[in-house]
């Protein structure tokens, strides 16, 4: 089963995906794929990412030195504590991208997890090399569980077409 | 009418947000980390409007503290009372914003919360070994709970009526 949409896009590569979410001192780090982005850059954004007041749902785009982030906050659903906060960032070296289409990669890859009950910091860690393939390759599909795939496909010439599959698996793996 | 502010602070987890959620709405909200400074909505309190200043408990947001806190009518410490292995930090959280941060006639208010879950600390106990009986300020601790709304709506009655005779 795939959750699929279609965007026209100009460029949408970054030069890295970054996750962030609130530790035990503060906000920090989780990966950043590839790790290329210096340390300096890294703490900045790490901190950048997620502006005061900061709620889940919430889309910023700025700059770090040289380089132009977009950012999405969301909730990391918890069982045994209260649910977590974190962002997801694509960093570019120029402002030449489609920033809403990455908004949109953005809240709908965690709105299909979170149907799926997959969204949890080692489940989005573990797709971004996918994610970050998919932006190069202009064609996003990444399988999250046994039966589910998120399909997202920038060449296509069509507004944004979401079909939204329902899928029962929660704790399947995903490849 | 006369608009004052408070802040609440706490260390992180202590269920800051969840009180001033429930002062809001009522009921109890599910809520997620505080990214540093949350202003929630004005109160109105009698001949008051009270501005809450919710401060994210996590240690990097500590040091956003005491420029809120120094500017602060009242200050509000909320501490989880079944959290006993940072019984320690939270107290020395709370003596440094007392020290350091806030003026003499500041009115403060202790909340020992999530009073719902068992096991948790005796009031009596904390009042004693938090160093409350010592403090120089004009003070009251309430067990409470945002789950059940226990004590939450008497405790800050008490605290708006002492910041009502203050301004």
């Amino acid at each position: 089963m795939e959750s699929n949409f279609s965007m026209v896009v100009e460029t949408m590569k970054p030069v890295s995906l970054c996750l962030v979410q609130m530790g035990d001192k503060g906000l920090e780090l989780v990966k950043a794929h590839p790790n290329v982005l210096p340390k300096q850059v890294l703490n900045e954004l790490t901190y950048k990412s997620m502006p005061m007041g900061a709620k889940p749902g919430e889309f910023s785009s700025a700059a770090v030195g040289d380089l132009y982030y977009s950012s999405y906050v969301f909730s990391l659903p918890r069982e045994d504590s209260r649910d977590n906060i974190a962002a997801i960032i694509a960093v570019y070296n120029n402002m030449k991208y489609n920033i809403e289409g990455i908004r949109k990669v953005f809240s709908f890859i965690v709105k299909e997890l979170d149907s799926k009950k997959l969204l949890k910091t080692e489940v989005v860690e573990e797709i971004m090399p996918n994610l970050y393939k998919g932006f190069e390759s202009g064609h996003i599909k990444i399988k999250i569980s046994s039966i589910a795939t998120i399909d997202i496909d920038f060449s296509e010439k069509e507004e944004p077409e979401q079909k939204d599959i329902t899928n029962d698996l929660e704790d399947d793996l995903w490849k | 009418m006369k608009e004052i502010d408070i802040t609440i602070c706490g260390l992180a987890n202590a269920g800051k947000t969840t009180i001033v959620k429930y002062l809001e709405t009522g009921r109890f909200v599910e809520t997620q980390p505080t990214m540093g400074i949350n202003r929630g909505e004005s109160i109105q309190f009698e001949k008051l409007e009270i501005n809450i200043f919710d401060l994210g408990g996590q240690e990097d947001f500590q040091v956003l503290w005491p420029e809120v806190n120094e500017k602060s009518d009242g200050v509000v410490f909320v501490v989880d009372k079944n959290d006993y292995m940072n019984f320690e930090s939270a107290r020395d959280t709370f003596h440094d914003i007392i020290n350091t941060q806030i003026y003499k006639d500041v009115v403060v208010l202790l909340l020992l919360h999530k009073s719902d879950l068992p096991n948790g600390m005796e009031r009596n106990r904390f009042i004693k070994e938090f160093g409350l009986l010592e403090l120089p300020y004009k003070w009251a601790c309430y067990e409470t709970s945002a789950k059940t709304g226990e004590n939450i709506f008497e405790g800050f009655r008490w605290f708006f009526d002492q910041l009502k005779d203050e301004v």
